[in-house]
């Protein structure tokens, strides 16, 4: 049931363009600050290396900010899709596990919100590889387990 | 198998009375819930669906106490409800699997030759692929009966499913529900006379929350028969007449008014007997 409901929440969520749409904004906004000494996310980073580690702690922090808002519309949404869709009435008419339900969704909906923060690591992984934009200087050596 | 409902009484919040000391037995087979718009038949399902519950009164099935085995009750239970959206971009076999997990069957195989066959019953196995949000009327319906179907139901519950409905896709809808009625209990509500006389073995009337009449629709006819008079009037004619008898209901037949009054006795006056159909019984029993 547990699972279930989780996979059905994920498909639906993959599904839809929002989680797309938020990859994008967060890959634009740090691909921007990245590359570019105009624009500026959280504080200004000067000459530390656009991949440093102190670049991939800190763009996630500050972007957690903005993430907030992106939560909040994931975990709205889940939560009262039955009621806005309608659908409830079939589906408490089921005998679904209250925990199957609340917790699937739940699980869901989260994995589903963390995911426009790929966005964030794709903008600072591709800023270190425009070599036309960032001086070769400003890139360390690429380390995963940074 | 039966389904007994003893004294079951509703009052919203609101003061409506919905449910007024309802007591009903409903044997297997089509049964007709029958009452203008308002009358607390969607109360009734739902209430019957553990949806909601009531204030007072009891509703088993078989040994199944519904008001308590709540979760023993939707095992055997298909609702299909009086209005229902979905989920959007899901497809109908996604929605149907999904549908068939929650109802308990877990086997993977089992339930794709499940889904699979209960889209080919209702006439969907083709369109499987598409969205049900993009779905007509009737295909919607179609989906929503085969949502209900899913595990073999002892129960199935119908609020109104013909509504919006046009005249095909009405009768397609009821050759299939005919089709389940013969083994289990199958409860449908409409306001349409029609649909009640053309389905269902046995039917009660509601109107505001009271049960009005119970048992066959040939009995309910029958017991009217002879006493049933119509006449075609005029429109100016219609108030003086509408104060002299007991009216029960007018019908424009070509911009004029046909009306059908009951009375024991030959009223004369150019009225002339008919013999009573369903709709007689169902209006002189709201009228009174």
């Amino acid at each position: 049931m547990f699972k279930e409901f989780f996979q059905f929440e994920l498909r639906t969520r993959l599904r839809q363009p929002m989680v797309y749409i938020f990859i994008i904004v967060n890959f634009l906004l740090i691909y921007s600050a990245s590359v570019s000494d105009s624009i500026q996310v959280g504080q200004d980073m000067g000459n530390v290396n656009v991949n440093s580690p102190f670049a991939l702690m800190m763009y996630p922090a500050w972007m957690t900010f903005i993430s907030l808002l992106m939560v909040t519309a994931f975990m709205n949404t889940s939560a009262l899709r039955d009621y806005s869709v309608k659908y409830d009435q079939i589906l408490f008419s089921t005998p679904l596990s209250k925990w199957g339900y609340l917790g699937g969704r739940f699980s869901g909906a989260v994995l589903s919100a963390t995911l426009p923060a790929i966005g964030i690591y794709l903008g600072i992984f591709l800023a270190s590889y425009s070599g036309w934009w960032v001086d070769a200087d400003q890139v360390g050596p690429f380390y995963l387990g940074a | 198998m039966e389904l007994r409902i003893s004294d079951l009484s509703k009052t919203y919040a609101n003061g409506v009375k919905a449910l007024d000391q309802v007591s009903l037995n409903i044997p297997k087979g089509m049964y007709g819930l029958l009452g203008p718009n308002g009358a607390g038949k969607s109360t009734l399902m739902r209430t019957i669906a553990t949806l909601q519950e009531p204030d007072t009164g009891s509703i088993m099935l078989n040994d199944i106490d519904v008001l308590r085995q709540k979760h023993e009750l939707r095992k055997v239970l298909g609702y299909l409800p009086q209005e229902f959206g979905v989920y959007p971009r899901v497809s109908a076999q996604d929605l149907l699997n999904h549908m068939a997990v929650l109802k308990g069957i877990t086997n993977g195989r089992e339930r794709k030759e499940l889904v699979n066959a209960l889209l080919e019953r209702v006439n969907l196995y083709e369109q499987r692929k598409k969205a049900v949000s993009s779905f007509s009327g009737g295909m919607r319906q179609r989906f929503g009966i085969a949502q209900a179907l899913i595990g073999n139901p002892q129960l199935i519950i119908v609020d109104e499913p013909t509504a919006g409905l046009d005249p095909g896709e009405r009768n397609r809808f009821y050759n299939l529900l005919a089709e389940i009625g013969e083994n289990v209990i199958v409860i449908l509500s409409t306001h349409i006379v029609e649909d009640v006389k053309e389905l269902c073995s046995n039917m009660a009337i509601i109107h505001h929350g009271k049960l009005l009449y119970h048992g066959t629709p040939q009995a309910a006819m029958a017991a009217l028969e002879g006493k049933i008079w119509e006449k075609q009037i005029t429109k100016t004619e219609w108030e003086s007449y509408d104060q002299q008898f007991q009216l029960i209901s007018t019908k424009l037949v070509a911009g004029q008014p046909l009306i059908h009054i009951s009375s024991d006795t030959d009223p004369g006056d150019g009225f002339v007997g008919v013999s009573a159909d369903l709709e007689d019984v169902f209006f002189s029993q709201v009228m009174h």
